[in-house]
Protein backbone atom coordinates (compact mmCIF):
# COMPACT_ATOMS: atom_id res chain seq x y z
CA UNK A 1 0.00 0.00 0.00
CA UNK A 2 1.41 3.38 -0.89
CA UNK A 3 1.63 5.99 1.79
CA UNK A 4 -0.47 9.14 1.55
CA UNK A 5 1.50 11.76 -0.34
CA UNK A 6 -1.03 14.47 0.15
CA UNK A 7 -1.63 17.20 2.63
CA UNK A 8 -4.86 16.38 4.37
CA UNK A 9 -5.16 19.70 6.16
CA UNK A 10 -7.23 22.27 4.27
CA UNK A 11 -8.35 19.53 1.97
CA UNK A 12 -11.11 21.51 0.27
CA UNK A 13 -8.61 24.09 -0.93
CA UNK A 14 -6.21 21.38 -2.02
CA UNK A 15 -8.94 19.83 -4.11
CA UNK A 16 -10.16 23.03 -5.65
CA UNK A 17 -6.69 23.88 -6.91
CA UNK A 18 -5.87 20.32 -7.86
CA UNK A 19 -4.72 20.02 -11.43
CA UNK A 20 -6.87 17.64 -13.46
CA UNK A 21 -3.96 16.15 -15.34
CA UNK A 22 -3.96 12.67 -16.78
CA UNK A 23 -1.10 10.25 -16.25
CA UNK A 24 0.50 8.12 -18.96
CA UNK A 25 -2.29 5.55 -18.66
CA UNK A 26 -5.03 8.12 -19.15
CA UNK A 27 -5.98 8.13 -15.48
CA UNK A 28 -6.76 11.33 -13.61
CA UNK A 29 -3.70 12.41 -11.68
CA UNK A 30 -5.26 14.26 -8.75
CA UNK A 31 -4.61 13.46 -5.11
CA UNK A 32 -8.07 12.11 -4.33
CA UNK A 33 -8.24 10.13 -7.56
CA UNK A 34 -4.96 8.42 -6.67
CA UNK A 35 -6.31 7.50 -3.24
CA UNK A 36 -9.52 6.21 -4.81
CA UNK A 37 -7.51 4.02 -7.19
CA UNK A 38 -5.56 2.64 -4.23
CA UNK A 39 -8.78 1.77 -2.42
CA UNK A 40 -10.24 0.16 -5.51
CA UNK A 41 -7.13 -1.99 -5.90
CA UNK A 42 -7.15 -2.95 -2.22
CA UNK A 43 -10.84 -3.88 -2.25
CA UNK A 44 -10.36 -5.90 -5.42
CA UNK A 45 -7.49 -7.73 -3.74
CA UNK A 46 -9.60 -8.40 -0.65
CA UNK A 47 -7.36 -6.34 1.62
CA UNK A 48 -10.24 -4.73 3.45
CA UNK A 49 -8.36 -3.50 6.51
CA UNK A 50 -5.89 -1.59 4.37
CA UNK A 51 -8.75 -0.32 2.22
CA UNK A 52 -10.53 1.06 5.28
CA UNK A 53 -7.38 2.84 6.39
CA UNK A 54 -6.95 4.41 2.98
CA UNK A 55 -10.62 5.29 2.86
CA UNK A 56 -10.15 7.36 6.02
CA UNK A 57 -7.70 9.51 4.02
CA UNK A 58 -10.24 9.94 1.26
CA UNK A 59 -12.91 10.98 3.74
CA UNK A 60 -10.59 13.58 5.20
CA UNK A 61 -9.93 15.04 1.78
CA UNK A 62 -13.58 15.56 0.88
CA UNK A 63 -15.38 15.78 4.20
CA UNK A 64 -15.45 19.51 4.84
CA UNK A 65 -16.42 20.50 1.33
CA UNK A 66 -19.08 17.79 1.29
CA UNK A 67 -20.55 19.11 4.51
CA UNK A 68 -20.66 22.65 3.13
CA UNK A 69 -22.42 21.51 -0.02
CA UNK A 70 -24.89 19.27 1.80
CA UNK A 71 -25.71 21.86 4.44
CA UNK A 72 -26.25 24.63 1.92
CA UNK A 73 -28.32 22.31 -0.26
CA UNK A 74 -30.49 20.91 2.53
CA UNK A 75 -30.47 23.89 4.90
CA UNK A 76 -30.47 21.43 7.76
CA UNK A 77 -27.41 20.28 9.67
CA UNK A 78 -28.73 16.89 10.76
CA UNK A 79 -29.85 15.97 7.25
CA UNK A 80 -26.57 17.22 5.84
CA UNK A 81 -24.65 14.99 8.23
CA UNK A 82 -26.70 11.96 7.19
CA UNK A 83 -26.40 12.77 3.50
CA UNK A 84 -22.62 13.06 3.73
CA UNK A 85 -22.35 9.78 5.63
CA UNK A 86 -24.62 8.04 3.12
CA UNK A 87 -22.57 9.39 0.22
CA UNK A 88 -19.28 8.13 1.64
CA UNK A 89 -20.74 4.73 2.43
CA UNK A 90 -22.07 4.50 -1.13
CA UNK A 91 -18.66 5.40 -2.47
CA UNK A 92 -16.99 2.58 -0.58
CA UNK A 93 -19.68 0.08 -1.49
CA UNK A 94 -19.29 0.88 -5.18
CA UNK A 95 -15.59 1.73 -5.31
CA UNK A 96 -14.87 -1.16 -7.66
CA UNK A 97 -17.03 0.57 -10.28
CA UNK A 98 -15.04 3.81 -10.04
CA UNK A 99 -13.83 4.83 -13.51
CA UNK A 100 -10.18 5.78 -13.25
CA UNK A 101 -10.29 8.04 -16.30
CA UNK A 102 -12.65 10.43 -14.50
CA UNK A 103 -11.86 12.68 -11.53
CA UNK A 104 -12.92 11.11 -8.27
CA UNK A 105 -14.42 14.34 -6.96
CA UNK A 106 -16.72 14.47 -9.98
CA UNK A 107 -18.03 11.00 -9.18
CA UNK A 108 -18.28 11.70 -5.48
CA UNK A 109 -20.06 15.02 -5.93
CA UNK A 110 -22.65 13.40 -8.15
CA UNK A 111 -23.28 10.75 -5.50
CA UNK A 112 -23.49 13.43 -2.81
CA UNK A 113 -25.99 15.53 -4.74
CA UNK A 114 -28.12 12.44 -5.38
CA UNK A 115 -28.10 11.64 -1.68
CA UNK A 116 -29.09 15.24 -0.90
CA UNK A 117 -31.97 15.06 -3.38
CA UNK A 118 -33.13 11.74 -1.90
CA UNK A 119 -32.98 13.10 1.61
CA UNK A 120 -34.77 16.28 0.61
CA UNK A 121 -37.61 14.29 -0.92
CA UNK A 122 -37.75 12.00 2.07
CA UNK A 123 -37.92 14.98 4.39
CA UNK A 124 -40.62 16.56 2.30
CA UNK A 125 -42.64 13.38 2.65
CA UNK A 126 -42.24 13.19 6.38
CA UNK A 127 -42.03 16.94 6.98
CA UNK A 128 -39.22 16.49 9.44
CA UNK A 129 -37.17 19.56 10.08
CA UNK A 130 -35.03 18.58 13.02
CA UNK A 131 -32.40 21.28 13.17
CA UNK A 132 -33.05 24.17 10.82
CA UNK A 133 -29.92 25.91 9.60
CA UNK A 134 -30.84 29.11 11.38
CA UNK A 135 -31.16 27.35 14.72
CA UNK A 136 -28.14 25.10 14.33
CA UNK A 137 -25.82 27.97 13.59
CA UNK A 138 -27.31 30.80 15.54
CA UNK A 139 -24.06 31.47 17.30
CA UNK A 140 -21.98 31.05 14.23
CA UNK A 141 -23.53 33.51 11.82
CA UNK A 142 -21.66 36.77 12.05
CA UNK A 143 -18.15 37.77 12.90
CA UNK A 144 -17.03 38.37 16.47
CA UNK A 145 -16.51 42.07 15.84
CA UNK A 146 -20.04 42.55 14.49
CA UNK A 147 -22.57 44.43 16.59
CA UNK A 148 -25.56 42.48 17.95
CA UNK A 149 -27.82 44.27 15.49
CA UNK A 150 -25.62 43.33 12.59
CA UNK A 151 -25.44 39.72 13.76
CA UNK A 152 -29.22 39.60 14.06
CA UNK A 153 -29.55 41.03 10.59
CA UNK A 154 -27.06 38.47 9.32
CA UNK A 155 -29.12 35.65 10.81
CA UNK A 156 -32.31 36.97 9.26
CA UNK A 157 -30.60 37.33 5.94
CA UNK A 158 -29.11 33.82 6.08
CA UNK A 159 -32.52 32.41 6.95
CA UNK A 160 -34.07 34.30 4.03
CA UNK A 161 -31.47 33.02 1.57
CA UNK A 162 -31.72 29.50 2.96
CA UNK A 163 -35.50 29.56 2.57
CA UNK A 164 -35.24 30.81 -0.99
CA UNK A 165 -32.61 28.18 -1.85
CA UNK A 166 -34.93 25.50 -0.45
CA UNK A 167 -37.67 26.69 -2.81
CA UNK A 168 -35.53 26.32 -5.92
CA UNK A 169 -36.24 23.37 -8.21
CA UNK A 170 -33.82 20.44 -7.78
CA UNK A 171 -31.59 21.22 -10.74
CA UNK A 172 -31.39 24.93 -10.08
CA UNK A 173 -30.57 24.26 -6.48
CA UNK A 174 -27.89 21.71 -7.33
CA UNK A 175 -26.28 24.04 -9.86
CA UNK A 176 -26.40 27.05 -7.57
CA UNK A 177 -25.11 25.10 -4.56
CA UNK A 178 -22.15 23.63 -6.42
CA UNK A 179 -21.18 26.94 -8.04
CA UNK A 180 -21.79 29.21 -5.08
CA UNK A 181 -20.73 27.05 -2.13
CA UNK A 182 -18.84 24.18 -3.75
CA UNK A 183 -16.42 26.43 -5.63
CA UNK A 184 -17.16 24.84 -9.01
CA UNK A 185 -17.20 26.54 -12.36
CA UNK A 186 -20.23 26.01 -14.62
CA UNK A 187 -18.10 23.75 -16.83
CA UNK A 188 -17.21 21.51 -13.88
CA UNK A 189 -20.81 21.43 -12.70
CA UNK A 190 -21.86 20.40 -16.19
CA UNK A 191 -19.57 17.37 -15.93
CA UNK A 192 -20.73 16.49 -12.44
CA UNK A 193 -24.44 16.69 -13.22
CA UNK A 194 -24.23 15.41 -16.77
CA UNK A 195 -25.65 18.57 -18.35
CA UNK A 196 -24.53 20.85 -21.12
CA UNK A 197 -22.61 23.86 -19.91
CA UNK A 198 -25.14 26.21 -21.51
CA UNK A 199 -27.90 24.48 -19.54
CA UNK A 200 -25.95 24.93 -16.33
CA UNK A 201 -25.58 28.63 -17.04
CA UNK A 202 -29.32 28.96 -17.63
CA UNK A 203 -30.11 27.18 -14.36
CA UNK A 204 -27.55 29.31 -12.54
CA UNK A 205 -28.94 32.55 -13.90
CA UNK A 206 -32.50 31.59 -13.04
CA UNK A 207 -31.48 30.58 -9.53
CA UNK A 208 -29.62 33.82 -8.87
CA UNK A 209 -32.50 35.79 -10.36
CA UNK A 210 -34.91 34.13 -7.94
CA UNK A 211 -32.55 34.65 -5.01
CA UNK A 212 -31.83 38.22 -5.89
CA UNK A 213 -34.57 39.67 -3.73
CA UNK A 214 -33.19 37.87 -0.67
CA UNK A 215 -29.65 38.87 -1.54
CA UNK A 216 -30.67 42.50 -2.03
CA UNK A 217 -31.87 42.75 1.57
CA UNK A 218 -28.35 42.35 2.83
CA UNK A 219 -26.87 44.74 0.30
CA UNK A 220 -29.34 47.47 1.21
CA UNK A 221 -28.76 46.95 4.91
CA UNK A 222 -25.01 47.41 4.70
CA UNK B 1 -15.04 55.77 -22.61
CA UNK B 2 -18.42 54.05 -22.58
CA UNK B 3 -19.34 51.23 -24.94
CA UNK B 4 -22.64 51.51 -26.75
CA UNK B 5 -24.02 48.18 -25.52
CA UNK B 6 -23.91 47.04 -21.90
CA UNK B 7 -23.33 43.51 -20.75
CA UNK B 8 -26.33 41.37 -19.96
CA UNK B 9 -26.85 40.05 -16.44
CA UNK B 10 -26.16 36.54 -17.73
CA UNK B 11 -22.69 37.49 -18.95
CA UNK B 12 -21.85 39.31 -15.75
CA UNK B 13 -22.96 36.31 -13.73
CA UNK B 14 -21.08 33.86 -15.93
CA UNK B 15 -17.97 35.97 -15.57
CA UNK B 16 -18.38 35.98 -11.78
CA UNK B 17 -18.58 32.21 -11.52
CA UNK B 18 -15.89 31.55 -14.11
CA UNK B 19 -13.34 34.39 -14.25
CA UNK B 20 -11.37 32.62 -16.97
CA UNK B 21 -14.28 32.78 -19.41
CA UNK B 22 -15.44 35.53 -21.75
CA UNK B 23 -12.39 37.76 -22.15
CA UNK B 24 -14.48 40.25 -24.11
CA UNK B 25 -16.68 40.78 -21.09
CA UNK B 26 -13.62 41.50 -18.97
CA UNK B 27 -12.45 44.13 -21.43
CA UNK B 28 -15.91 45.68 -21.40
CA UNK B 29 -16.01 45.72 -17.60
CA UNK B 30 -12.66 47.48 -17.56
CA UNK B 31 -14.00 50.26 -19.80
CA UNK B 32 -17.63 50.58 -18.67
CA UNK B 33 -18.16 51.94 -15.18
CA UNK B 34 -21.90 51.22 -15.23
CA UNK B 35 -21.37 47.52 -15.93
CA UNK B 36 -18.50 47.40 -13.45
CA UNK B 37 -20.84 48.81 -10.81
CA UNK B 38 -23.45 46.16 -11.62
CA UNK B 39 -20.76 43.48 -11.41
CA UNK B 40 -19.56 44.82 -8.04
CA UNK B 41 -23.09 44.89 -6.70
CA UNK B 42 -23.74 41.28 -7.70
CA UNK B 43 -20.33 40.10 -6.55
CA UNK B 44 -20.74 41.83 -3.18
CA UNK B 45 -24.04 40.10 -2.48
CA UNK B 46 -22.85 36.68 -3.65
CA UNK B 47 -19.54 36.97 -1.82
CA UNK B 48 -21.30 37.90 1.41
CA UNK B 49 -23.71 34.99 0.98
CA UNK B 50 -20.86 32.57 0.28
CA UNK B 51 -18.78 33.73 3.24
CA UNK B 52 -21.60 33.56 5.75
CA UNK B 53 -22.98 30.25 4.53
CA UNK B 54 -19.57 28.59 4.53
CA UNK B 55 -18.81 30.06 7.96
CA UNK B 56 -22.10 28.70 9.29
CA UNK B 57 -21.41 25.22 7.90
CA UNK B 58 -17.83 25.20 9.19
CA UNK B 59 -18.96 26.37 12.61
CA UNK B 60 -21.48 23.54 12.89
CA UNK B 61 -19.17 20.89 11.44
CA UNK B 62 -16.36 21.55 13.86
CA UNK B 63 -13.24 19.40 13.97
CA UNK B 64 -14.59 17.07 16.72
CA UNK B 65 -17.88 16.68 14.84
CA UNK B 66 -16.04 15.86 11.64
CA UNK B 67 -14.00 13.31 13.53
CA UNK B 68 -17.16 11.68 14.88
CA UNK B 69 -18.66 11.71 11.42
CA UNK B 70 -15.55 10.05 9.99
CA UNK B 71 -15.63 7.40 12.71
CA UNK B 72 -19.32 6.73 12.04
CA UNK B 73 -18.69 6.36 8.31
CA UNK B 74 -15.81 3.95 8.84
CA UNK B 75 -17.89 1.89 11.26
CA UNK B 76 -20.76 1.72 8.78
CA UNK B 77 -18.33 0.65 6.09
CA UNK B 78 -16.80 -2.00 8.34
CA UNK B 79 -20.22 -3.34 9.39
CA UNK B 80 -22.45 -3.02 6.35
CA UNK B 81 -26.14 -3.32 6.99
CA UNK B 82 -27.48 -6.50 5.51
CA UNK B 83 -30.73 -6.61 3.64
CA UNK B 84 -33.67 -7.36 5.92
CA UNK B 85 -36.36 -9.77 4.84
CA UNK B 86 -39.73 -8.74 6.18
CA UNK B 87 -41.99 -11.57 7.20
CA UNK B 88 -45.24 -11.68 5.27
CA UNK B 89 -47.98 -12.74 7.68
CA UNK B 90 -49.63 -15.15 5.30
CA UNK B 91 -46.53 -17.21 4.50
CA UNK B 92 -45.12 -18.62 7.72
CA UNK B 93 -43.56 -21.65 6.04
CA UNK B 94 -41.26 -19.55 3.90
CA UNK B 95 -40.01 -17.44 6.77
CA UNK B 96 -36.27 -17.85 7.31
CA UNK B 97 -36.63 -16.99 10.96
CA UNK B 98 -34.10 -18.37 13.37
CA UNK B 99 -36.88 -18.70 15.92
CA UNK B 100 -38.72 -21.26 13.79
CA UNK B 101 -35.66 -23.41 13.40
CA UNK B 102 -35.08 -23.32 17.09
CA UNK B 103 -38.54 -24.70 17.82
CA UNK B 104 -40.42 -24.97 21.06
CA UNK B 105 -37.51 -26.54 22.91
CA UNK B 106 -35.50 -23.37 22.53
CA UNK B 107 -38.41 -21.26 23.70
CA UNK B 108 -38.46 -23.08 27.01
CA UNK B 109 -34.70 -22.63 27.25
CA UNK B 110 -35.09 -18.93 26.58
CA UNK B 111 -37.83 -18.62 29.18
CA UNK B 112 -35.61 -20.37 31.72
CA UNK B 113 -32.75 -18.02 30.89
CA UNK B 114 -34.92 -14.94 31.43
CA UNK B 115 -36.16 -16.38 34.73
CA UNK B 116 -32.58 -17.03 35.83
CA UNK B 117 -31.54 -13.49 34.96
CA UNK B 118 -34.50 -12.06 36.88
CA UNK B 119 -33.75 -14.11 39.97
CA UNK B 120 -30.08 -13.15 39.80
CA UNK B 121 -30.92 -9.48 39.53
CA UNK B 122 -33.30 -9.70 42.49
CA UNK B 123 -30.73 -11.52 44.57
CA UNK B 124 -28.14 -8.90 43.73
CA UNK B 125 -30.42 -6.11 44.88
CA UNK B 126 -31.09 -7.84 48.19
CA UNK B 127 -27.42 -8.60 48.73
CA UNK B 128 -26.42 -4.99 48.14
CA UNK B 129 -28.81 -3.70 50.76
CA UNK B 130 -31.75 -1.34 50.45
CA UNK B 131 -32.28 0.78 47.44
CA UNK B 132 -30.54 4.13 47.39
CA UNK B 133 -32.83 6.85 48.63
CA UNK B 134 -32.69 9.88 46.45
CA UNK B 135 -32.17 13.14 48.26
CA UNK B 136 -33.79 16.27 47.01
CA UNK B 137 -30.40 17.62 45.95
CA UNK B 138 -29.75 14.49 43.90
CA UNK B 139 -32.85 14.85 41.84
CA UNK B 140 -32.41 15.52 38.22
CA UNK B 141 -32.53 19.14 37.33
CA UNK B 142 -35.00 20.17 34.65
CA UNK B 143 -33.48 19.89 31.22
CA UNK B 144 -32.13 23.13 29.93
CA UNK B 145 -34.07 24.67 27.11
CA UNK B 146 -30.84 25.33 25.31
CA UNK B 147 -28.76 22.25 24.67
CA UNK B 148 -25.12 22.75 25.49
CA UNK B 149 -22.36 21.80 23.10
CA UNK B 150 -21.31 18.88 25.30
CA UNK B 151 -24.92 17.76 25.56
CA UNK B 152 -25.22 17.77 21.81
CA UNK B 153 -21.99 15.82 21.53
CA UNK B 154 -23.28 13.20 23.96
CA UNK B 155 -26.52 13.03 22.07
CA UNK B 156 -24.67 12.59 18.80
CA UNK B 157 -22.54 9.85 20.32
CA UNK B 158 -25.58 8.07 21.74
CA UNK B 159 -27.39 8.26 18.41
CA UNK B 160 -24.32 6.93 16.63
CA UNK B 161 -24.14 4.00 19.04
CA UNK B 162 -27.82 3.22 18.55
CA UNK B 163 -27.37 3.42 14.81
CA UNK B 164 -24.44 1.05 14.94
CA UNK B 165 -26.34 -1.35 17.17
CA UNK B 166 -29.11 -1.44 14.59
CA UNK B 167 -26.60 -2.06 11.84
CA UNK B 168 -25.00 -5.04 13.56
CA UNK B 169 -26.40 -8.50 13.04
CA UNK B 170 -28.71 -9.78 15.73
CA UNK B 171 -26.82 -10.16 18.94
CA UNK B 172 -26.95 -13.45 20.82
CA UNK B 173 -28.01 -11.75 24.06
CA UNK B 174 -31.25 -10.55 22.53
CA UNK B 175 -32.19 -13.84 20.94
CA UNK B 176 -33.65 -15.16 24.18
CA UNK B 177 -36.02 -12.22 24.49
CA UNK B 178 -36.76 -12.30 20.79
CA UNK B 179 -37.76 -15.94 21.07
CA UNK B 180 -40.51 -15.03 23.51
CA UNK B 181 -42.06 -12.51 21.15
CA UNK B 182 -45.13 -13.97 19.43
CA UNK B 183 -45.14 -13.70 15.66
CA UNK B 184 -48.26 -12.68 13.81
CA UNK B 185 -47.88 -15.48 11.31
CA UNK B 186 -47.75 -18.12 14.05
CA UNK B 187 -50.97 -17.10 15.75
CA UNK B 188 -54.12 -18.99 14.84
CA UNK B 189 -56.60 -16.89 12.96
CA UNK B 190 -59.93 -16.83 14.76
CA UNK B 191 -62.77 -15.65 12.58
Amino acid sequence: MSTPDIALVGSADVLSSNARRADVRGRVDSADSRVARDIKALVSAGEMTAAHERFADLITLHQRRACRIAMSYLGNAADADEAVQDAFVKVFQHIVTYREDLPFDQWFTRILINRCIDRQRSRARHDLRLVPLGDATTQAVGRPQDSPERKALGRQWRAAVSTEVARLPDRQRAVFTLCQYGGRSPAEVAQVLGMREATVRVHLFRAVHRLRAALEVWREAR
Amino acid sequence: MRPAEHLTDERILARYFDPSSDADAEIHLFRCSACAARRDELAGALDADHDRTVAAADAYFSAPRLERQRTAILQKVAHPRGARVLVFPGAPAATPSIVRTMGMYSRWTAAAAVLLISVSAGTGLLWNGPLHVTRSSDRLQPASVFATASGQDQEDTALSEIDLALVRPQTAELLALDALTPRAGEQPINP
